[in-house]
């Protein structure tokens, strides 16, 4: 069976993966504009600035949208489904493509408050997801 | 440019008989999906891939925006279910669609989740076929055995981004290819007696209506309850089927059935009085968008 993709560690992705395998968010953000970005690209999507630095992030966001796969469309999910996948909105602006857990999908509702959790996939490979968060 | 691409050379022929680059120009489209086993379950993504989050398919991308919608707007299943319903009434009376047995609300309320909120019946279909049309002067085409049909305006918008947009979810640059088809062809939306709008997934129907100026954006779902999609409603939609019934040609049908309605072909799908038609088309990663007013020559 087809293992579940992974990232390619990249020169350009590495700040990001490195990050999250020590519990850390870190995003890119434009030295020009001030702008948080993801997904991770070489310029600035708004000012087209080259010049962007890596800083931490709160982890912090809203469930913006999210669905429930039901459809096996890839082998090394089929004893994950049903399983969501969610477009979250961090609370610095970007989205990004998750999952929360320690929830039942049915609880899921959009602009729910979540916070980021880290989970250990492989030496190299720490995937951020979310987990609902009280309180907000 | 996926779902937009049949309508993109459309733009692209018209402009080259326009500008004598070109008398007559062929526009010609085959996919094998069906036989070649296509699922349309590839990731997305920039740089990582959404897979990683196990983010795959079409129907996931149609399935965020139905949800969105859904909180927004107070948008339901049923009314996605009403796109299907109309899609295969319209598809029963045209020969020559793939899936031609009637469906009720209750059947797509039935029918299996897929991404949720999109259940099957949601879904278009994966097909085999071809199509073509030809392109040219209209004083050519009014010198030829059939019916000359207009290409009044022609227009296509295009966003390089996904989620690094705010508004990725709700396909904004569709309402800008819209815009621009009506601006060339000097008509509104009021305008239109019958629309071949894009369904990959029932949802982008009724965004499309929005985006297309039938109604405000978030009234959609609205629009199409009680038979206004449906032959004999206000505004007849996809009346061959659409993708989601005739055939999933990526759109290019849709072209061939606004051609066929303002030629007054159409038999007992036929729309009466039928003049201008809006065709409209959406692809990759809900990136592409184009849309034409065609017209009775």
């Amino acid at each position: 069976m087809a293992d579940k993709p992974l990232p390619t560690i990249t020169d350009e992705n590495r700040p990001f993966w490195e990050a999250t395998r020590h519990g850390e968010l870190r995003l890119q953000r434009c030295r020009q504009c001030d702008r948080y970005r993801y997904p991770i690209a070489a310029s600035c999507p708004r000012c087209l600035s080259l010049d962007a630095e890596w800083a931490a992030v709160s982890g912090r966001g809203r469930v913006f949208s999210y669905v429930v796969f039901h459809q096996v469309y890839h082998q090394a999910f089929k004893d994950d489904v049903p399983y969501n996948v969610v477009l979250v909105r961090l609370d610095e602006g970007p989205f990004m493509f998750s999952n929360v857990v320690g929830v039942g999908n049915e609880q899921l509702r959009c602009d729910m408050p979540v916070t980021v959790v880290f989970e250990r996939v492989t030496d190299e490979v720490t995937l951020p997801r979310f987990r609902p968060e009280d309180n907000r | 440019m996926g779902g937009a691409t049949g309508l993109v050379l459309l733009q692209l022929a018209s402009f080259a008989v326009a500008s004598g680059a070109a008398n007559a120009v062929a526009c010609v489209f085959g996919d094998a999906a069906r036989t070649g086993g296509s699922r349309f379950s590839a990731a997305a993504g920039w740089g990582d891939s959404w897979g990683i989050w196990g983010m795959f398919s079409a129907a996931a991308n149609s399935a965020l925006t139905a949800r969105r919608h859904m909180h927004e707007f107070g948008t339901t299943s049923l009314q996605l279910a009403e796109v299907a319903v109309a899609c295969r009434r319209h598809a029963s009376l045209n020969e020559a669609a793939s899936m031609r047995e009637p469906i009720t609300v209750e059947d797509h309320q039935a029918s299996r989740m897929v991404v949720d909120p999109l259940r099957l019946l949601d879904c278009c279909l994966i097909s085999d076929g071809g199509v073509a049309f030809i392109v040219t002067s209209l004083e050519r085409a009014r010198a030829l055995r059939r019916r000359p049909v207009a290409v009044l305006g022609v227009g296509q918008a295009n966003s390089p981004e996904t989620i690094g947009n705010p508004a990725w979810w709700y396909v904004p640059h569709q309402e800008t290819a819209a815009q621009a088809a009506y601006r060339m062809a000097g008509v509104a939306p009021r305008d239109i007696h019958v629309a071949q709008l894009y369904d990959n997934f029932t949802i982008s129907v009724i965004v499309w209506l929005e985006h297309a100026g039938f109604c405000k954006r978030g009234e959609g779902g609205a629009f199409v309850e009680g038979g206004r999609i449906r032959l004999g409603g206000a505004l007849p939609v996809n009346t061959a089927g659409g993708n989601l019934s005739e055939s999933y040609m990526q759109g290019w049908l849709h072209i061939v059935e606004g051609v066929r309605q303002l030629r007054g072909d159409c038999g007992a799908r036929q729309v009466p009085g039928a003049e201008l038609c809006l065709v409209t088309g959406r692809g990759m990663t809900l990136n592409c968008a184009a849309a034409a007013v065609l017209a009775r020559g």
